[in-house]
């Protein structure tokens, strides 16, 4: 019971003195973020080189910390000559746009069928139901393998099966929510009062899940951006001339002998960018959802 | 007996679940696309292109390629390789004790590795061995597999030389990319049974079990434990169901003998139909894992086993 | 004659990161064998915070900041002891409030009686146990008691899943039973009828027995002494029909009035306000701000313990003060 008490004074708290120290920890975590969004929606004014610039006679140059590097490639050059700096900066700007592009795609279409789901119930349940286990029971890779052989390889269809993979995962999560949600009052109250079904899902449970898709979209950028580089990697995704971090990594990977730092740095790049999103995800999360509940 | 009770509507779960996912497999890979033009490369002829649909079936109508799709699935037939013109079937059987080993030693270190990290996070929950945990967990949740494969690579095979950087036969083939394919699980393990256990930790049936006068390791083994274990068998299951064929990175980058290099290799022939095969391999392995744990869940907590009956 | 178990002086207080709440405070209690004491209180008065600091087994936020007890004379906690932890299972048990969230889910009925006799009564063979257990279990009103012990929780009704609670609790011999039915979940009747075998039981092997409750109709049927709490403070102690014919504590008169079979010859009220959060610079009498007959002095000096008999008492500076039917 006291326990009950002391969270009671907390969530009070929420709205008071502690807001500023939980946003001050969204800041926090969400900063490492913004300044890379910032450096890399700024490439083309920052003193770069042309990152797809070749110099065979300038090839795998090592980074500057090494003997033989120079600052004209701080970073060192790849198997082409081509100053790895810059194309991280820029590979940055391909890799965040088709993770977000993915996650808007997915968490629009899985959110509606989500919430269409729970509140409706009865026969659209089961079947949406079904299908998000459905897809869930695919393992992804191999489902974009086989979407992409048949398909051919673009940035549309990549971005299309980055969204068919994440879709389910916010139907499933945001059904459970629509199904508690739709058996509170002032859901019940809107029901008795006659307003339509597509105007209670979208005026009234959208903006009481809004806090989870949130949460789930932040974490979903993350998993994006690791599914695009796996892609990428395989030779399925973002192709030359095209820059992605995962690109990177398969073009270097030969040379992991003589230069690991043309594997090194694109790696480095993808996992500082993902734990910054998850370490916001789970902030956020703590933030929206007291609960702490884990979405897998 | 009531475990046939229990079990049959999950069979019959499980069958709808797959078929659905089979289906969604063919719509997603043909409705929009054109896979023979695909396979022959945009220099083709359209009558080579015609002449490849005809050979995959590909002229005829979608509703009518679906049920001849279904037809195949329903007498186990899985098609023949594009590529090595022999049945797709034989190619994956071949593959199949590589992908069962790798996936076996991924989750066994897994679980040993991220269970007490997640267990012990949870009883000193805001200390710092919780934080330290929880960050390791989120850590491995962020990397890339493959490259975290490629630096081992780097580190254990090309700079010090102490195991090799691929294929297989002996065991230390075997520990880097177990330990790469581990990584994931392991975190995802660690970080449920965390959360499970720390939820579990505060029932009252836990305080309820220490006023009876147990003592504090009866209290967390067979209170605590088992009560927190549910979730976590889900992981593991939902876990173990994608490494066995989603290993495909990994197994990639080591040349590791399995159905994920079998993946790769269709796709650098644009093997269509084994690919094809593979995914509903893929897909009946992870359903049959999800049933098994189904089966487990039963084992450890009555009140699911009774729902049946 | 000598008590079962004293407690001195009891404080405990609740860190969060918003700051320290007094959760208990000034709490002594004196429990003698036999003894069935009513600890009454509405929520957040403290009532499950004592009982269960008794015992240790507070939250981790929660701590013991002053005070001792003593068992049978030996004292387990202050003086640099904390024994609490021995005291559980075997020498107090433990009924919780809600008996469908403190029976462990997985296991059976039977199995959570074993583990209690291992771990209390090592002196025991394991057909020492089943008989006891079958002793215990056939006591208990059930109609197919050996059913109940293969039963897991979720295949027993609500009101057998209270029995076996008290069962669990009682199965090593306890000398001390606690029962927190603070905001039990059961029907009235069910929670009356369980009440009355916990008394009996109680009463029939000689254990003590705290019934710990904000309903102040139940306890005075069932328990011989009160003991009314507020603001983590007890108020008023004293005989169950002492308590309720002549409340010495304007908080207890409120109590009172607000049951309606006691309030009929004057109106049924209310009492305004809600309780404060007790923080650890609290001055003057933590019922002063909602009490009617309140003094400027009563939120400025810190009251003493009044008892005015041998065993009534009361933490008010005008005890006597307020006679039940005054103002009506």
């Amino acid at each position: 019971m006291l326990g009950r008490m002391l969270t009671g004074a907390v969530s009070a708290d929420r709205t008071t003195k502690g807001f500023a120290a939980r946003n001050s920890s969204l800041w926090v975590m969400g900063l490492p973020l913004v300044l890379l969004g910032l450096i890399v929606l700024a490439a083309p004014l920052l003193p770069l080189a042309d990152p797809g610039l070749q110099d065979l006679r300038g090839r795998l140059i090592p980074p500057i910390f090494l003997e033989g590097g120079t600052w004209e490639h701080p970073l060192g050059t790849d198997q082409l000559g081509r100053d790895l700096l810059a194309r991280i900066i820029y590979g940055g700007r391909l890799t965040f746009v088709i993770a977000i592009a993915a996650v808007l795609v997915g968490s629009v279409f899985g959110t509606l069928l989500g919430m269409i789901a729970g509140y409706r119930r009865g026969w659209v349940d089961t079947v949406i139901a079904r299908i998000v286990d459905a897809q869930l029971a695919l393992p992804f890779i191999l489902l974009a393998i086989a979407i992409i052989v048949s398909r051919g390889r673009s940035l549309a269809v990549l971005v299309a099966v980055l969204a068919i993979i994440s879709w389910a995962q916010y139907a499933r999560v945001i059904r459970a929510e629509a199904l508690s949600l739709r058996e509170r009052p002032f859901i019940l109250g809107l029901r008795a009062a006659g307003a339509s079904s597509m105007r209670i899902i979208l005026r009234h449970i959208f903006p009481n899940v809004g806090g989870t898709v949130l949460v789930l979209a932040t974490l979903e950028v993350g998993t994006m951006i690791l599914a695009e580089s796996a892609l990428s990697f395989l030779g399925l995704g973002v192709v030359s001339p095209d820059i992605s971090w995962g690109g990177m990594l398969a073009g270097g990977r030969e040379f992991i002998q003589d230069a690991w730092w043309v594997v090194a740095f694109p790696g480095i790049a993808i996992t500082f960018v993902v734990l910054s999103i998850n370490l916001l995800g789970d902030a956020l999360r703590a933030r929206y959802d007291p609960r702490k509940r884990t979405y897998l | 007996m009531s475990f046939v009770r229990f079990m049959a509507p999950k069979l019959l779960g499980a069958a709808i679940t797959l078929l659905i996912a089979l289906s969604l497999a063919f719509f997603l890979a043909r409705a929009a696309g054109d896979p023979a033009r695909n396979i022959l490369g945009e220099f083709a002829t359209e009558e080579q292109v015609l002449a490849k649909q005809i050979e995959l079936g590909l002229d005829k109508p979608l509703p009518v390629q679906f049920v001849n799709y279904l037809g195949q699935l329903g007498s186990f037939d899985l098609g023949k390789s594009l590529r090595y013109s022999r049945p797709n079937w034989e190619l994956i059987v071949g593959r199949f004790p590589s992908s069962i080993q790798l996936t076996v030693v991924a989750m066994l270190i897994a679980t040993i590795v991220g269970l007490p990290l997640g267990v012990l996070a949870a009883l000193k929950e805001g200390r710092i061995w919780d934080r330290v945990s929880v960050f390791v967990a989120l850590f491995g949740q962020s990397i890339p597999l493959f490259w975290l494969g490629l630096m081992f690579i780097l580190l254990f095979a090309v700079a010090w030389g102490w195991l090799p950087a691929g294929q297989s036969g002996t065991w230390q083939h075997l520990v880097l990319p177990a330990v790469t394919l581990s990584v994931l699980p392991m975190a995802r393990i660690a970080r449920l049974a965390r959360s499970s256990l720390s939820e579990v930790l505060e029932e009252t049936y836990i305080t309820s079990a220490r006023a009876r006068g147990l003592r504090e390791r009866t209290v967390v083994i067979t209170h605590a434990l088992r009560n927190a274990a549910l979730p976590v068998v889900t992981i593991m299951g939902l876990q173990a169901g994608t490494l066995l064929s989603g290993a495909v990175t990994v197994e990639f980058v080591f040349a590791w003998p399995g159905l994920g290099t079998l993946a790769t290799q269709a796709v650098q022939f644009r093997d269509f139909s084994l690919v094809q095969a593979i995914v509903i391999v893929g897909a009946v392995s992870f359903v049959l894992i999800n049933l098994t744990v189904d089966l487990l869940y039963g084992i450890i907590d009555p009140r699911i086993r009774e729902q049946g009956s | 004659m000598e008590p079962l178990l004293s407690v001195r002086s009891l404080r405990v207080e609740a860190t969060s990161s918003v700051g320290t709440i007094v959760a208990v405070d000034k709490f002594d209690l004196d429990i003698y064998p036999g003894d069935v004491l009513g600890l009454i209180g509405e929520s957040g008065s403290g009532k499950t915070t004592a009982v269960r600091s008794l015992l240790g087994l507070t939250e981790r936020n929660v701590r013991i900041t002053d005070g001792s007890i003593y068992f049978q004379g030996e004292q387990v906690l202050g003086g640099g002891r904390n024994d609490l932890s021995r005291l559980r299972g075997r020498h107090v048990g433990m009924v919780f409030q809600n008996a469908s969230s403190s029976l462990n889910p997985l296991l059976r009925i039977n199995t959570q009686m074993r583990q209690v006799l291992k771990a209390n009564r090592s002196d025991q063979t394991a057909s020492d146990r089943a008989t006891r257990i079958e002793e215990v279990i056939s006591r208990m009103g059930f109609q197919d008691p050996g059913r109940v012990l293969r039963s897991y929780p979720h295949q027993l009704s609500g009101g057998m899943r209270q029995r076996a609670a008290i069962a669990i609790a009682i199965v090593s011999e306890p000398e001390l039973v606690i029962a927190d039915e603070s905001t039990s979940a059961l029907d009235v009747t069910t929670q009356a009828e369980v009440m009355a075998l916990v008394r009996e039981l109680a009463t029939d092997m000689g254990h003590s027995l705290i019934y710990v409750t904000h309903d102040l109709l139940l306890a005075a049927e069932v328990c011989t002494r009160m003991a009314v709490m507020y603001g983590g403070e007890v108020v008023e102690l004293g005989p169950t029909s002492e308590v309720v014919s002549s409340p010495h504590h304007p908080y207890t008169l409120g109590l009172l009035r607000s049951v309606p079979m006691w309030a009929k010859k004057a109106p049924l009220v209310g009492i305004d306000g809600t309780p404060p959060r007790v923080t650890p610079g609290f001055q003057g009498c933590r019922f002063a701000s909602r009490c009617p007959h309140a003094v400027r002095e009563c939120s400025v000096v810190d009251v003493e313990w009044t008892q005015t008999r041998s065993d009534h008492g009361s933490r008010c500076i005008q005890p006597e003060g307020a006679p039940l039917y005054s103002g009506g």
